[in-house]
C-alpha cells in the first residue's frame, strides 16, 4: 500500500545521479550492521503503514481483555516477523501490488468478521486465531517486498533484518497503544454498540479501496 | 449480529486510568519525537542520544541527499558542467582522473558516449571504500536514465561500459569513510569527451 507513496517520492526526488533519497537513499548509502537504525526504520514502517494499523484496528475491535489483545497481536506478529524473514533470504518478490492488494483484503476480511458476516453467510466461524495468523503471514510477505525494494546492503543483512523486525514489533506496540487509548474512551459511551456496525462497514470500504488503489497500480505498472 | 458480545463494565478501564494513559502517551510521543525522530529524520539532535544510537548519522544523510537532489537537476546535463579535459571528436581517448574526497564528499564523472558505443574502465582508491552508481542520462530533455552497476564501499572497479544511449556515462562515487578518500579512474576509448558533472 505504501508502495505508491515510495514510488511517487522515487519520481520527485530520484536521480539525479541515480541515488534515492530519505529512507532508502540512507539504506543504499550504508553498509554494515546498523542495528538501532533499523529497527527505527522498522517502527516508522508500521506506525506510518495504515494498512497494516487498519488491519490491528479489525483485530481489537471486539476485544476487550488484555490478556485476548496480547494473544491476538503476537499471533498476528509471528506471522509477519515469520514472512519478513524468509522472503527477503529466499528473495520471493511477490508483486508490490499485488501483495499489497491482499493486505486490503485482510482488512475487508476482517470487518466481515466482525460483523458476524461469516456466521450468516456460511453457518460457519473461521477460526480468528489461525486467520489473524495467516494474514499476518500475508502482512510479512508485503514487509518483506518493501525491504527487497530498499536494495539493503548484504554485509550484516540477517542482523539487520532481525533490527528491523523488532522495531516493527514496537512500532506495532506504540499504534496499538494510540489505538487502544481512542477506542477505551469510544467504548465507555454506549455509542460504541450503536456505531460498532457502521464503524466496520467503513473499516471494509477503507479496505476495498486500499485494494482498488493496488489493483489500479498494478495494472498501470 | 456481531461476531462478539459487549464489553463488560469490568473488562473496560476507569476514566481515571484512561487519562492516566492519554497524559503517558501523550509524554512518550513528545519524548519519541525529540529524541528519535528529530535525529533520524532531521540530523537535529537535541539531546545527544542520536549520536549515540546512530539516528543523527541517518537525518544527516538523509537531509544532505535532499539538498543535493534539489540542487542537482538544473545543471546536470547542460554545456555549462566544467570540463575536465575537452576533446576533440577523435574517437579513441585515453584519460586519468584523480580525485580526493573528503568525508560525505560525492563526485561525479562522466563519458559523453553515443548509442552502442564502448569504453574501457578501471578506477581504485587509495585507501577505503566508495560508494558508487555507475549509470547514463540522456542529453537534457530526455527521459533516459539506466544505472549499470553500483555497490558499496568498494575499493575498484573495471569493465566495459556500453552506452545505452546518446547522454553521459559515468560513475557517482561518494566518500562514507570518516577520512578522504582518493579515487583514480582510467578510461579509455569511444567517447566525445570527460566531464565532472558535479
Amino acid at each position: 500500500m505504501k508502495s505508491l507513496l515510495v514510488f511517487a517520492l522515487i519520481h520527485i526526488s530520484l536521480f539525479a545521479h541515480g541515488v534515492a533519497t530519505g529512507d532508502q537513499g540512507y539504506i543504499q548509502q550504508i553498509s554494515g550492521i546498523n542495528f538501532v537504525p533499523f529497527m527505527y526504520l522498522g517502527a516508522k514502517h508500521m506506525v506510518t503503514g495504515y494498512d497494516h494499523i487498519l488491519f490491528l484496528v479489525g483485530v481489537i475491535f471486539f476485544l476487550y481483555r488484555l490478556r485476548d489483545i496480547g494473544l491476538y497481536v503476537s499471533l498476528f506478529a509471528i506471522g509477519h516477523s515469520s514472512t519478513l524473514i524468509f522472503g527477503v533470504f529466499a528473495d520471493i518478490n511477490i508483486n508490490a501490488y499485488i501483495i499489497d492488494a491482499i493486505i486490503g483484503l485482510s482488512v475487508v476480511y476482517k470487518a466481515l468478521d466482525n460483523l458476524g458476516a461469516y456466521q450468516q453467510w456460511f453457518g460457519i466461524q473461521p477460526n480468528t486465531k489461525i486467520t489473524t495468523l495467516i494474514f499476518g503471514l500475508f502482512h510479512g510477505f508485503g514487509l518483506a517486498t518493501k525491504i527487497i525494494e530498499f536494495d539493503m546492503d548484504s554485509n550484516g543483512l540477517l542482523t539487520n533484518l532481525i533490527a528491523f523486525n523488532v522495531g516493527v514489533e514496537i512500532g506495532q506496540l506504540l499504534a496499538l497503544s494510540a489505538i487502544l487509548i481512542l477506542i477505551s474512551y469510544w467504548r465507555k459511551h454506549p455509542s460504541f454498540i450503536t456505531y460498532a456496525y457502521s464503524t466496520n462497514i467503513i473499516l471494509m470500504v477503507l479496505g476495498f479501496v486500499l485494494t482498488g488503489h493496488q489493483l489500479l497500480g498494478y495494472f498501470n505498472s | 449480529m456481531f461476531n462478539s458480545q459487549q464489553p463488560s463494565e469490568k473488562d473496560l478501564p476507569t476514566s481515571t486510568q484512561l487519562l492516566k494513559a492519554t497524559v503517558v502517551a501523550i509524554a512518550m510521543a513528545f519524548i519519541l519525537i525529540v529524541v528519535v525522530v528529530l535525529p533520524a529524520e532531521y540530523g537535529s539532535d537535541p539531546t545527544g542520544m542520536g549520536r549515540i544510537l546512530g539516528l543523527k548519522e541517518m537525518g544527516e544523510i538523509k537531509m544532505s541527499l535532499l539538498e543535493e537532489s534539489q540542487h542537482k537537476p538544473a545543471q546536470e546535463i547542460t554545456a555549462s558542467s566544467t570540463d575536465i579535459y575537452h576533446k576533440e571528436e577523435t574517437m579513441v581517448n585515453n584519460d586519468v582522473v584523480e580525485h580526493t574526497l573528503e568525508p560525505g564528499q560525492a563526485i561525479e564523472i562522466k563519458l559523453e558516449m553515443i548509442r552502442e558505443s564502448l569504453a574501457q574502465y578501471e578506477w581504485r582508491t587509495t585507501k577505503g571504500g566508495l560508494n558508487y552508481n555507475l549509470h547514463g542520462d540522456g542529453y537534457k530533455g530526455t527521459e533516459h536514465f539506466v544505472s549499470y552497476k553500483k555497490g558499496r564501499m568498494v575499493s575498484s572497479d573495471s569493465g566495459e561500459l556500453k552506452a545505452e544511449f546518446d547522454g553521459y556515462h559515468g560513475w557517482f562515487w561518494r566518500n562514507r569513510e570518516d577520512y578522504p578518500v582518493t579515487v583514480r579512474l582510467q578510461t579509455s576509448g569511444d567517447y566525445i569527451q570527460i566531464k565532472q558533472i558535479l
